[in-house]
């Protein structure tokens, strides 16, 4: 009897994974091409220009609708450019920006980071049109931050050229960006008029902190609720 | 154990229903069900055509349908075509030289193992100008049969779908409405409707209609043949001198384009290379050669379509061809090019172009500056980051480096977005011939391809027609997707001056989604005379479900 299960049991799924499996392995694969010009690295740096110290898994989603996975890539937050490691060339290139619409850092895992090319008003010399900015709420509601540094010259002989990153939030709501801070006082100047609606969203939600998390919370919130929705478009 | 037994039994058998209740068909099988707007036509004439696909779990290696029309040991005319949720539709031209007879219309994809799944359809062309010579010779051969589609008028098939009018005869030029009822949602292909005539007396016809006609057909044995699942161009390259397969060699593959692309593939130990050419559309005038310039190699090109059949064992009747549906037949065809409107309104698709070199730092319009004879003269006089050097070695070129001061020695130089390689071929453009020249002097990639600056030179023609055809190159036509397009007959003014011989009055590979209900509004034509309205779709499990309506227009 125990047999007999096992053989049915081993029967059912192999006719489900064999269907899978079949076939595919025979048809030229297609390698992605990314595209980018030379990147020189900086010397004599003190302090970090990239998002991250070390080389990140990288799937970058380009504009012909193709997806180049697990491409090694950095981040650099000084030129907003996002660099490649070329396996077979075997140098590093500058994605070229034109070609890129997203990319994502390590992909499938919990704490992924989505970054996508803005589209939309420049706001102050702090965001431009076409740069990449990390999202954190994407709906009707965008709420997203735009890594950048600063790189200070060095005054004393000796010292080195300094890095200061900086992060700055922004949110984009039918056509308009707003920079804000992680305060609810910028919330409420977006919605001037709904400022006691979002305050009770706030506390019955308990979500008192201004924090990323909150606020993503807060804005998923605020998009259900269509008078304070419409309370925005009308601000002008 | 005999508890644990009680739980898992009921599991497995709630897991094998689901299976069962998901999957009308195997999961990696399929069905495909060929349609076209009418059964016999003309030389010059279109076929339009829908291939509906059922299938199990696993369709996504069915995306890319090769369309083809052919005669015996002979494809005349082909399209391939992308998938639009469960079906694919396009036309096919018949083209006016074809001689009367009986054609085969093939439709195929490739399966799991890439092996081709062939639906196909026999089609009987009349040739307007009354060349019927292939025909006559068939009608020789003792086992060929006679065949007369003219007469096939589809059958009702099963009860989910209905179509009918209020009335029966209608008046030339008259709108006619249709309804279209169906039963539950069971449709993953949608529903299509065609409207067109056929002849007034059916069922006097002396020849054999065979239902299983296209099994006739004979083919040659092929066993290495594979479909896939992706538009490839698959080719070898071997050496002149040895005939050798040449392995790691990199093939480029480019169009005459003003904006530049580039796709490549490296040979493998058999020295084949596999071209991916997913984002063309149309018929594509291609350059395909090797980088390596050093000694001489040959590129041949593997077809990327079937084989033909061998027989296709029928003719066309001596009385159908003088039957009077025939006759109007041509005469209607005849009429329509005369009479030609707006041939079709095509949706082409808008594909990312991106110079594969990158965007021009400097471009240069020699039509600004005083007439130079040669491209030497052009470099030197008008293009400020490159130049032309000669030694003993031959002509080389320079491009500058404005950023770090020095040099790039090896440069893509492109004429037309074609790479060249030999500079002196360069010397037949003149300031009359080129449009413009784009200088890009940077060290970029792309994919594999190390960009050590670039230069491209764009003609007033840009069809890469003024220079020489690179060493180790082909330029051979390919045939890459087909744009869809809409049946222009659907859309037919009804004040339009134009004469109105449609015989073809409405064609709609997919109705619009509706509940239970709609209605199809359809011009008739001058033509009088008998016709049908045909509902057809296919259900989950890849049955055909048909309601067929008859009318006159007297």
């Amino acid at each position: 009897m125990r047999k007999s299960i096992f053989s049915l049991l081993i029967l059912l799924f192999s006719v489900t994974t064999v269907a899978f499996a079949v076939g595919d392995s025979e048809i030229p694969k297609e390698d992605v091409q990314l595209m980018g010009k030379i990147y020189h690295f900086y010397t004599g740096l003190e302090g970090c220009p990239y998002l991250a110290e070390d080389w990140q898994q990288v799937d970058i989603a380009l504009q012909n609708g193709k997806v180049a996975t697990n491409v090694k890539c950095r981040f650099n937050i000084v030129s907003n450019d996002l660099l490649f490691y070329n396996e077979s060339l075997k140098r590093v290139f500058i994605a070229e920006k034109d070609f890129v619409t997203s990319f994502t850092i390590d992909a499938g895992n919990a704490d992924s980071l989505f970054f996508f090319k803005y589209n939309g008003p420049d706001v102050g010399y702090r965001l431009k049109s076409d740069d990449f900015v990390h999202s954190l709420y994407k709906g009707k509601i965008n709420f997203f931050v735009k890594h950048l540094a600063d790189i200070i010259r060095a005054n004393d002989v000796g010292s080195k050229d300094t890095v200061f990153p900086k992060i700055f939030y922004f949110v984009q709501i039918g056509g308009k960006t707003y920079q804000v801070k992680l305060r609810y006082k910028s919330v409420y100047q977006m919605f001037p008029k709904k400022r006691k609606e979002i305050r009770k969203l706030i506390s019955e939600n308990k979500i008192r902190k201004a924090s990323e998390n909150n606020l993503k919370i807060l804005f998923s919130l605020i998009e259900k609720d269509e008078s304070i929705m419409k309370a925005a478009y009308s601000v002008k | 154990m005999k508890e644990k037994l009680k739980y898992i039994l009921p599991l497995l058998f709630v897991f094998a229903t689901a299976i069962v209740a998901e999957a009308k068909i195997a999961p990696n099988t399929s069905i495909q069900q060929l349609q076209l707007q009418k059964t016999v036509f003309v030389s010059g004439e279109k076929v339009w055509l829908k291939n509906s696909l059922v299938s199990g779990h696993y369709n996504g290696h069915q995306n890319i349908l090769f369309v083809d029309l052919c005669g015996e040991g002979s494809v005349i005319t082909s399209r391939i075509l992308l998938r639009e949720n469960n079906h694919w539709q396009g036309e096919l031209t018949i083209p006016d030289s074809l001689e009367t007879g009986v054609y085969l219309l093939r439709a195929y994809t490739g399966n799991y193992n890439g092996k081709p799944e062939i639906t196909s359809k026999l089609i009987s062309v009349i040739n307007r100008f009354g060349n019927n010579n292939t025909n006559e010779t068939r009608k020789l051969n003792r086992n060929y049969l006679a065949i007369d589609q003219s007469v096939m008028v589809p059958e009702n098939e099963g009860k989910l779908l209905k179509t009918y009018a209020d009335q029966s005869k209608f008046s030339p030029k008259s709108k006619v409405k249709f309804w279209v009822e169906k039963e539950g949602n069971d449709y993953p292909s949608g529903i299509s409707y065609s409207v067109y005539k056929i002849p007034d007396s059916l069922g006097n016809s002396t020849t054999q209609n065979l239902d299983d006609a296209e099994n006739r057909v004979v083919y040659a044995r092929s066993d290495d043949e594979k479909i896939y699942n992706s538009l490839i161009i698959s080719g070898k390259v071997i050496s002149k001198s040895d005939s050798l397969p040449v392995e790691g060699e990199m093939v480029l593959f480019s169009v005459p384009d003003s904006i530049p692309q580039i796709i490549y593939s490296k040979t493998d130990s058999k020295g084949e290379f596999h071209i991916h050419i997913d984002e063309c559309y149309g018929s594509k005038d291609a350059i395909i050669q090797t980088v390596s310039k050093d000694r001489e190699l040959q590129i041949t090109i593997y077809p990327n379509l079937l084989n033909p059949p061998v027989q296709i064992p029928f003719y066309i009747s001596e009385a159908t061809e003088q039957s009077e549906f025939v006759k109007l037949a041509v005469q209607r065809a005849v009429l329509q090019k005369v009479y030609s409107f707006e041939d079709k309104i095509d949706s082409a698709k808008k594909t990312f172009k991106y110079p594969f070199y990158g965007k021009a730092s400097n471009v240069v319009i020699p039509d600004q500056y005083f007439d130079l004879d040669n491209f030497e003269e052009i470099s030197k006089e008008i293009l400020p980051f490159s130049r032309i050097r000669k030694d003993k070695e031959g002509y080389s070129m320079r491009i500058f480096n404005p950023d770090k001061t020095g040099f790039f020695d090896n440069p893509w130089i492109l004429v037309d977005g074609i790479p060249v390689y030999n500079i002196q071929d360069l010397n037949v453009l003149n300031s009359r011939k080129i449009k413009r020249i784009e200088t890009q002097p940077e060290l970029r990639c792309y994919g594999d391809l190390y960009i050590e600056s670039a230069l491209s030179i764009f003609t007033y023609k840009c069809q890469f027609d003024e220079v020489k055809m690179p060493q180790n190159s082909i330029r051979t036509f390919v045939e890459t997707f087909s744009n869809t397009s809409e049946y222009v007959g659907n859309k037919f003014i009804e004040s339009s001056v134009m004469a109105d011989f449609r015989d073809v009055l409405f064609w709609e590979p997919v109705l619009g989604p509706f509940t239970n209900a709609a209605q199809v509004e359809v011009q008739c034509s001058y033509e009088r005379g008998s016709y049908v309205a045909v509902v057809q779709a296919i259900d989950s499990e890849g049955k055909t479900l048909r309601s067929v309506f008859e009318f006159t227009v007297e």
